[in-house]
């Protein structure tokens, strides 16, 4: 684990930690809102430490900046198309958000045009994850697809666990939120 | 000659295509084509009434709020309830909130790179960028070193190779006319535009609830809890200051810096003053009031139609008069395509006849667009920031009078200069300035009104669906960012039994109609120079004056088919 490297104990951290998770997609195409659906399932299960801010963040782009810019730590769910089998999850992180085309995602146009545009702005990085699924159908519909739908779970857990990774990153051992995922 | 086609690349909000013909250095002919189907018809049928808002709010994904509230309106007029003034004003104070902070991002994120070269920024000298701002206004951040720090981070990126948000623009295209020194100082604006914007939205954070769509609005009024006293109420005495106090940066921001930037800016172009000239016909539902929805005479923006540009005449406007053509939409009507029908009357039977993808052309001559072609009284009509300036000038409105009076005199063009391409972008930033005025006055009422005890946000007699009607049928008009906006909804048995939403973009996008009327982008664009057919900057200046909420992709096609160019322009 990272804080077993030591950095922890000499750098003395600018912010405090603060995480965000934003469920990006539009509600009325199909597997596009699996990302928002997803921050549903998450803000429903106790397990989600009450310090973590959700957002449904929808289809805004720029307007999303004054809603993440106090945060350190941000997790992405969305539907990404990246030529997989629907149903795919993915995972990205870092530099590699900033960098995704932009067709590779209804919405990622704005999300990676936020990191550029903060950094235009002097604003503080933000450490951030995206967690992704190949959608199925990204047609008008407001129910997701059986293989979109049955990832679904398996996102809130990962969600979970880079939560818990960060909070632990954040607060040595004291983190809420590894203890309410001792069991789990 | 050639055909220029402007095509969609992404999904975010809707698609939009433009084929232009070009003879010469001229556009000579235009059609505008909305590839994206509009569900939300479907998606509405057979749902409670009272959440079709928070369906309704996801039509667009950019303008959250202005579905929400043309959609209480409709539920409201249908059920037969007045909202409380609180509500009235709540929503006036999103709404108008939200039409301030879309003129700043339209302005410098969405339209400024049609005009501002951010590679010249590069080659500017800061100093004298710094001695222009401080001739244009009082805006502080105007030194020789900020523009430098603005100019090395830009130098930064640029260098990165990461252009992102500037990877659109059509760098080193000859109609960029701007020099250096503008290019910078509109360069170091667009960062503090979103400076701006990131804290102004925060009004909708106190109102709307925490997330970035609105979850306050309530069929009979608002879900937005008023106590002066009570530390937990979205409005108290500590939030209605930091509205006050937001209220106040966007007035100076836009007076000191949005204003002026704009009547810089056009002084370089003012050959777009002719230009983009379209129909001529304008429209405006009419909004903002205090009193009731059903009151026009109470409207901030006043209700009317302007026809042939005739000043000199306001006529009144008539809801019943709203019609919708699908004789080049791919839709039919049970009673045949060469009709029009009240959008109450409404019939979204989607039938698509155009060419199997890919393909380089549309069946322009046949049915050629998902967006139907709405008319008033059979005439097509513009709506928008500009319609509602000229409505408002025309009504003999003082400040509207004085505003555009003042900054025409700055620029020595006439009245007339305003039908056109630069005549939008300037009706745009004159509105927001009025705007963000009565803003002011809106939060300082529900202050009052709070002071005084009247804390009163929900009108509940018709909550519950008992008290209604087995059917009815009803409409909400709104004055969104974009224009006119209108909402119809029919009720049975508590259910909806049909919806149509004609939006601002079905007005200005449409195609043409039975007796063959262009729609408003296709008619601005006659006429439009074209410097470059395989690069048409100019003519994303004019269909982006519109404010679409669209993206675009382009590729120039020869008349005879063959591909000779392609260039993605995504805004």
């Amino acid at each position: 684990m990272k804080d077993l490297e030591g950095k922890g104990l000499t750098e003395t951290p600018t912010r405090p930690t603060r995480i965000c998770i934003l469920g990006l997609g539009n509600l009325m195409r199909t597997d596009d809102a699996v990302g928002m659906l997803t921050t549903r399932l998450l803000e429903a299960d106790p397990r989600l430490p009450s310090d973590v801010t959700v957002i449904e963040g929808g289809t805004l782009g720029l307007d999303l900046l004054g809603r993440i810019d106090d945060t350190t730590h941000l997790l992405v769910l969305d539907a990404v198309d990246f030529g997989a089998v629907p149903g795919t999850p993915m995972r990205c992180a870092g530099e590699d958000v900033a960098k995704l085309p932009t067709s590779k995602s209804v919405h990622l146009m704005g999300l990676s045009d936020l990191i550029n545009v903060m950094r235009l702005m002097d604003l503080p990085e933000i450490e951030m994850v995206l967690l992704g699924v190949q959608p199925d159908n990204t047609e008008w519909g407001t129910e997701l697809t059986p293989a979109v739908a049955a990832v679904q779970q398996d996102l809130v857990e990962a969600t979970l666990r880079q939560i818990a990774r960060w909070s632990d990153e954040g607060s040595g051992r004291e983190s809420k939120a590894v203890a309410a995922l001792a069991g789990a | 000659m050639a055909r220029v086609v402007i095509d969609p690349v992404t999904r975010i909000e809707g698609h939009l295509r433009i084929e232009v013909e070009v003879e010469g250095s001229r556009v000579t002919d235009a059609w505008s084509s909305g590839t994206m189907f509009r569900g939300i018809e479907k998606i509405l049928r057979g749902r409670d009434p009272r959440e079709a808002w928070i369906w309704a709010q996801r039509i667009c994904g950019v303008c959250t709020t202005v579905h929400a509230i043309a959609s209480v309106r409709a539920v409201e007029d249908a059920i037969g309830v007045e909202v409380p003034e609180n509500a009235t004003l709540v929503r006036n104070i999103i709404a108008g909130t939200q039409n301030v902070q879309d003129h700043i991002i339209h302005f410098y994120h969405l339209h400024a790179l049609d005009w501002v070269d951010v590679t010249l920024a590069l080659k500017a000298d800061p100093a004298k960028t710094s001695a222009l701002a401080q001739s244009l206004s009082d805006w502080p951040k105007s030194s020789t070193t900020y523009f430098k720090a603005v100019q090395d981070r830009v130098k930064t990126l640029v260098a990165s190779g990461q252009l992102s948000l500037f990877s659109s623009g059509d760098w080193g295209h000859p109609a960029y006319k701007l020099p250096p020194e503008v290019n910078l100082l509109a360069v170091a604006h667009y960062l503090e535009a979103l400076e701006l914007q990131r804290e102004f939205i925060r009004i909708h954070a106190v109102l709307g609830g925490k997330n970035p769509h609105p979850q306050t609005f309530l069929v009979g009024g608002m879900a937005t809890g008023m106590d002066g006293n009570e530390p937990n109420a979205a409005l108290n005495q500590p939030t209605v200051d930091l509205m006050q106090d937001l209220v106040k940066n966007a007035k100076t921001f836009v007076d000191q810096v949005y204003l002026p930037d704009v009547v810089a800016i056009a002084g370089f172009y003012k050959e777009w003053f002719e230009y983009g000239q379209g129909i001529g016909n304008y429209m405006a539902y009419g909004d903002y009031t205090t009193g009731s929805i059903h009151d026009p005479s109470g409207f901030m923006f006043p209700r009317g139609v302007l026809l042939g540009r005739d000043l000199s005449k306001v006529l009144p406007l008539d809801p019943g008069q709203v019609a919708e053509f699908v004789t080049h939409s791919w839709y039919t009507y049970a009673e045949g395509d060469q009709v029009s029908k009240h959008p109450a009357q409404g019939e979204t039977s989607p039938k698509y006849t155009g060419p199997a993808p890919p393909y380089d052309f549309l069946h322009t001559d046949d049915k050629y667009s998902w967006v139907k072609s709405p008319r008033y009284d059979g005439k097509a009509m513009e709506v928008g920031p500009l319609a509602r300036t000229l409505i408002a000038y025309a009504s003999g409105r003082e400040q509207v009078k004085t505003l555009v009076d003042g900054t025409l005199a700055k620029l020595n063009l006439p009245l007339t200069a305003l039908f056109s391409t630069m005549g939008r972008i300037a009706a745009r930033a004159l509105e927001a300035s009025i705007m963000v005025d009565e803003l002011s006055v809106w939060v300082a009422k529900l202050d009052d009104n709070m002071a005084h005890g009247d804390v009163k946000i929900h009108n509940g007699e018709k909550w519950n669906p008992d008290s209604w009607p087995k059917s009815c049928a009803g409409f909400g008009l709104h004055e969104a960012p974009r224009g006119s906006l209108g909402h119809w909804v029919e009720i049975e048995d508590k259910k909806i039994a049909n919806y149509q939403a004609v939006v601002p973009s079905t007005w200005n996008a449409g195609p043409r109609d039975a007796s063959g009327q262009r729609g408003a982008y296709e008619a601005s664009l006659q006429g439009t120079p074209i410097a470059d057919p395989s690069r048409p900057l100019e003519v994303l200046r004019t269909v982006h004056s519109f404010d679409p909420c669209l993206a675009c992709a382009v590729h120039v096609v020869s008349a005879d088919g063959m591909l000779y160019g392609r260039k993605s322009l995504v805004i």
